[in-house]
C-alpha cells in the first residue's frame, strides 16, 4: 500500500486558488490520502470488537422497505401553509445536501402543490384528449398501460427554485431550503405523441392545454411541438407507480421545462390554436423584469449548478481534504462542463463529471479540495452543450432585476468560515 | 446438416409461418388505438377551460377583487404580493 505523502507530483497539483485540486485525482481513479502538504493526521484507531449485529440473527422481511431508523432526519422540509385551512398548498423540498448520486428517492422527490394532493382511484381515472382533434378520445389507466412505454431520466425543477436568492440580501437556510425544489427520477410512460396521433391533431392546433384532476384543476398551455417531441404520459417513477404527491396515477413529463408544466394527476389535454392564459402562465410563472415588462412562456429551466457538499449543516471538521460535490443540469441539453472555485469566483478549475451525463437530467460533479482552515467562498459554474454558461449573480440581476422570482439560475455561493460552517453569501 | 439443406429447411419454415399469418385477420399497423371515442357533447362537463377572451365562462359577472376573495376563501394559493 502506498504510504502517504509521496505522490503529490502525480495528481495533487493545485488547479485553482484556495485549495482546489486537480480533478484527475478522481478521473484516473488514483485518489490516495496524500493531499499536498496538510493532510489530517489520524489518531490511532480503537481495537476492533465483534459487532452485535453478528451475534444474533437479523430482522425478518418487510413488504415495502424503509430507510434505516438511523436516517430519520433525511426527510423533505415542509413550509408552513400560507392558509392553515389548506395544509396541502405549498412545498415539500428535497434534502439535496443529505443525498448523493443523481436519482431522488420517490419519498423525497420535491412536491409543489397548488391545491393539495388528491386521492385518486386509478380505476376511476380518465385521460381525455379533445379540442382541435379529429376524434376526441378517453383513455383508462388499463388502456394506457397497454401502450409501448419508454423511460427517461429527467430532472424536474420548480420555476421558483432558488428564487429566494433573487433578493438583495443573502439568505439563511441550507441547500434544501434554498434549492430543494429540484429532483431527478427515471420516468416511464407512453409517448404523448402516440396518443395525440391517434386522436388526429388538426392542422390549426398549436398548443395543448394540460389539466390536472386536483381541486384547482391546475392547467398549463404547452406548445404542440414539445408534446410531439419528448413528452411522456408517465405511469411510473423510479420503477414504481408515480407517487400521489407527484401525480398518481399519471403525470405529464416535459423534460427540461419548468416544473409547473409537468402537470400532475393529468386528466385532460385540449388542443387549441392559442394558449389558454391560465393562472399559472399569467399571474404566476412569468418573469417580471426591471422595466416593468414580464417574460411569459419561459419554458426550459436554464443551465445551473449548486454545491451540495459542503453546504450549511454539513460542518467541515478541521482543515484537510474534502470533496466538493454538487449537481448540474440544463433544461436545454447536456452538461458539458462544471467549474468550481474556492475563492469567490476569482479562480476556477474544472470538476469531474460523473457518468452518466444525460440531457435534461441531473449530473453529479466532484472536485478534490484541500481546505486550509480559513475562510473560503465555494462556487460552481455550469456550461451546457448549447454553450450556455451559468451567469454570475451580478450578470443575472443586471438583466432581470430582483423581482423575477422565477428561473433564477445564477451562480450561488457558500461561505465557509474558520469553524467550517457554511452559509449562503452573495459573492 | 449440409448448408443447402439448412437453407431449404428455413425456407420451408418461412412458408409455413406465412401460411399461419394468412390464416389470421390482418391488424392495421397504425398503433394500439386503445382510446375510446367520445362524442363532443359527452365531454362538456370536463371542458372547463376559460379562454383569454372569456370564452367558456358561465353566465354572471364580477370583479378581480371579488374573485380574489372567492379564490382565497376556497383554499387556493395565496396570491403573492410583489415588492
Amino acid at each position: 500500500m502506498r504510504k502517504h505523502g509521496n505522490s503529490k507530483e502525480r495528481q495533487f497539483e493545485p488547479a485553482a486558488a484556495n485549495g482546489i485540486l486537480n480533478r484527475r485525482a478522481f478521473l484516473e481513479g488514483t485518489l490516495v490520502a496524500a493531499a499536498a502538504g496538510a493532510g489530517v493526521v489520524e489518531a490511532q484507531a480503537e481495537p476492533l470488537a465483534v459487532p452485535n449485529s453478528m451475534k444474533e440473527p437479523g430482522a425478518g422481511f418487510t413488504g415495502y422497505g424503509q430507510p434505516s431508523r438511523f436516517e430519520s432526519k433525511v426527510v423533505r422540509s415542509i413550509a408552513p401553509p400560507a392558509n392553515p385551512a389548506t395544509q396541502g398548498i405549498g412545498t415539500a423540498r428535497t434534502p439535496l445536501q443529505l443525498l448523493n448520486g443523481t436519482i431522488t428517492p420517490n419519498g423525497l422527490h420535491f412536491d409543489r402543490s397548488h391545491s393539495g394532493t388528491p386521492d385518486i382511484d386509478p380505476d376511476q381515472h380518465r385521460l381525455l384528449i379533445h379540442g382541435q382533434v379529429k376524434q376526441p378520445l378517453v383513455f383508462t389507466l388499463e388502456a394506457l398501460a397497454r401502450y409501448p412505454m419508454e423511460s427517461r431520466i429527467a430532472f424536474i425543477e420548480c420555476a421558483g427554485n432558488s428564487g429566494g436568492l433573487n433578493t438583495a440580501q443573502a439568505q439563511p437556510g441550507n441547500a434544501q431550503a434554498i434549492h430543494g425544489l429540484l429532483s431527478c427520477a427515471e420516468w416511464t410512460g407512453v409517448r404523448l405523441a402516440t396518443l395525440l396521433d391517434e386522436a388526429g391533431v388538426e392542422p390549426s392546433a398549436q398548443w395543448v392545454v394540460a389539466e390536472g384532476a386536483d381541486s384547482a384543476a391546475m392547467s398549463r398551455s404547452v406548445p404542440l411541438a414539445k408534446c410531439m417531441d419528448d413528452a411522456l404520459v408517465c405511469l411510473y417513477q423510479n420503477g414504481e407507480r408515480v407517487r400521489p404527491s407527484n401525480g398518481y396515477p399519471i403525470r405529464l413529463l416535459l423534460p427540461g421545462f419548468e416544473g409547473n408544466m409537468n402537470v400532475k394527476w393529468l386528466r385532460r389535454l385540449k388542443l387549441t390554436d392559442a394558449p389558454v392564459m391560465a393562472k399559472d402562465e399569467t399571474s404566476k410563472y412569468t418573469v417580471l423584469l426591471p422595466d416593468g415588462k414580464a417574460w411569459q412562456f419561459v419554458f426550459p429551466m436554464e443551465v445551473k449548478s449548486i454545491i451540495t457538499h459542503p453546504s450549511p449543516g454539513l460542518a467541515l471538521r478541521g482543515a484537510g481534504f474534502y470533496e466538493i460535490a454538487g449537481l448540474a443540469w440544463s433544461g436545454q441539453g447536456r452538461i458539458r462542463q462544471v467549474e468550481v472555485s474556492a475563492d469567490g469566483g476569482n479562480s476556477w478549475a474544472p470538476a469531474a463529471l460523473q457518468e452518466p451525463v444525460l440531457p435534461k437530467a441531473l449530473t453529479r460533479f466532484r472536485a478534490p479540495w484541500q481546505w486550509s482552515g480559513g475562510v473560503a467562498i465555494v462556487q460552481s459554474r455550469a456550461t451546457d452543450d448549447t454553450g450556455r454558461v451559468q451567469p454570475t449573480r451580478a450578470q443575472f440581476v443586471a438583466e432581470r432585476g430582483l423581482r423575477g422570482q422565477y428561473h433564477y439560475n445564477a451562480i450561488s455561493s457558500w461561505r465557509i468560515d474558520e469553524k467550517g460552517e457554511a452559509s449562503n453569501a452573495f459573492a | 446438416m449440409h448448408s443447402r439443406d439448412r437453407v431449404a429447411s428455413r425456407a420451408a419454415r418461412m412458408i409455413g409461418a406465412a401460411m399461419i399469418c394468412a390464416a389470421t385477420p390482418v391488424l392495421s399497423a397504425d398503433g394500439p388505438r386503445f382510446g375510446a371515442p367520445i362524442a363532443p357533447g359527452d365531454l362538456s362537463s370536463w371542458d372547463i377551460s376559460i379562454g383569454p377572451d372569456g370564452a367558456g365562462l358561465p353566465p354572471g359577472r364580477g370583479t378581480p377583487a371579488q374573485g380574489e376573495a372567492v379564490y382565497v376563501a376556497n383554499g387556493m394559493d395565496r396570491p403573492r404580493s410583489r415588492p
